[in-house]
């Protein structure tokens, strides 16, 4: 997997600087909006590296070649979207840390986490969508989504907000299911993009 | 030692197409050459080879190992080279070689970096810049660089210009010679491959119409014409299918004349 993540990361570099320039500046503005918008923008960063694979014909390559099975490969598209969500975690509580007023770790801790689970759960809806549908279309498909939900918390802040805030770890029911339904989509989510990869003709 | 390759019984029908009873047994450090035209089921092949296929009958194996248990192992010694470049364009030949370190548990850099050199691969050079006989170059040094005993290439030289094939050919030879690894080539016309051939196999429509050693086909072919080589001795055998064909039809049509009359 180590292969497939540094093949990502050089796409990343090369064709993906964009939306880390977006990721960075909204993770670093105060506003749990904002952070959203930075989660959703690390979202984007493996659908990218997917639309570049599909491009060059990575894939198809990898199917036939390449010794890793069908779970590796898919498996390494997941890693890249969760260490990109990581990351922006750890931008937005620097920021807080640093450039806000004293907020406490626990908030960050009660804020942050279910917003980092709600982009997760968006990663194991979007990317099987992108191995189901060929070519282009996915990633057009995954780039109106995403904006599509820029658009709505950007327009509906104050429900945006306060949706998020009922998973807050203060409402311990909700943020345990949250973190249930994160970590149960997301299996699910690995196993169906490994089978509809496996059976793509390559 | 176990044999390269053997292809015993394979069979896999689409519903269009339909491969029939190929039946290939390449030994160590052997060199086989199938022929055949585009849509013959030579590249559908490679796939059951690589496990990308599943045949519905029949079995396959590289070095012993089956191509369906033993996937992985056969994918970490057999290597494969295509006519499209696969790496990201970004990339260069050094950053190609970081990539497959990471996926392949016998990468050798030394052999990487050797095999460029022999077939003249800038090693900076991106990959968006390079023309294609330079894409297939670094393709085939990928191939070879990774523990490979068993080289597969598929359809390499469409539009190669004659110093690009002449190296191919030499990288190939110290490859197999110097080496000791084994080799499928399977192309639309053998051409300057066919000096390292030890077994010649040809496909039409899905079916072997031929397997043997080179040394059996042109002693039985030279009788007919002693200049003739392979890329001549399949398209006589490819006329004579066809004849053959429609020789059939003429006498099917000729019978369902009758039976009307």
């Amino acid at each position: 997997m180590t292969g497939l993540m540094h093949k990502d990361y050089r796409t990343i570099v090369d064709s993906g600087k964009l939306y880390f320039i977006f990721i960075i500046i909204f993770a670093l503005i105060p506003g749990l909006t904002n952070k959203a918008f930075a989660m959703l923008f690390s979202v984007m960063i493996p659908i990218t590296t997917m639309n570049y694979d599909r491009n060059c014909k990575w894939d198809s390559y990898a199917k036939i070649a390449l010794p890793q099975s069908a779970l590796t490969i898919v498996g390494s598209k997941y890693m890249l979207g969760y260490s990109m969500i990581v990351l922006t975690y750890v931008l937005c509580t620097l920021e807080n840390i640093f450039l806000s007023e004293n907020a406490p770790v626990v908030v960050l801790l009660t804020d942050f986490v279910p917003l980092m689970a709600m982009a997760a759960i968006y990663i194991s809806i979007i990317l099987p969508i992108m191995y189901m549908v060929d070519s282009n279309k996915g990633g057009l498909i995954a780039i109106v989504i995403t904006l599509g939900l820029i658009l709505i918390i950007a327009f509906k802040q104050k429900a945006a907000v306060n949706f998020l805030l009922s998973f807050s770890a203060i409402h311990m029911n909700m943020f345990m299911a949250l973190i249930g339904t994160m970590i149960l989509m997301n299996v699910l989510s690995i196993i169906l993009s490994a089978n509809v990869f496996k059976n793509k003709e390559a | 030692m176990a044999e390269a390759l053997i292809i015993k019984d394979v069979c896999k029908k689409w519903d269009d197409f339909e491969i029939k009873d190929i039946d290939i047994e390449l030994p160590a450090k052997c060199v086989v050459g199938l022929a055949g035209d585009i849509g013959a089921g030579k590249s559908s092949l490679v796939k059951m080879i690589m496990d990308v296929i599943h045949p519905d009958s029949g079995e396959i194996s590289v070095f012993g190992y089956d191509s369906v248990k033993d996937r992985r192992k056969i994918r970490n010694i057999t290597g494969l080279a295509l006519e499209e470049a696969f790496f990201p364009g970004y990339m260069n030949a050094m950053d190609v070689e970081t990539t497959m370190k990471g996926l392949y548990s016998e990468w050798s850099p030394n052999r990487y970096s050797y095999m460029l050199d022999m077939l003249g691969v800038e090693k900076l050079r991106k990959i968006k810049k390079m023309e294609k006989p330079e894409r297939v170059k670094l393709n085939l040094a990928v191939a070879m660089s990774h523990g490979t005993k068993l080289l597969i290439i598929d359809d390499i030289l469409t539009d190669l210009d004659g110093s690009s094939i002449k190296s191919i050919v030499k990288a190939l030879k110290a490859f197999v010679y110097d080496d000791g690894g084994s080799l499928f080539i399977s192309s639309r016309v053998l051409g300057d491959f066919e000096g390292l051939c030890d077994y010649f196999a040809f496909m039409r429509e899905g079916n072997l119409e031929f397997f043997d050693l080179k040394d059996n086909l042109m002693e039985q072919y030279a009788s007919i014409d002693k200049s003739v080589d392979l890329d001549e001795i399949m398209l006589y055998i490819n006329k004579k299918a066809r004849h053959s064909a429609k020789g059939n039809m003429k006498n099917r049509n000729l019978k369902k004349k009758k039976g009307k009359k």
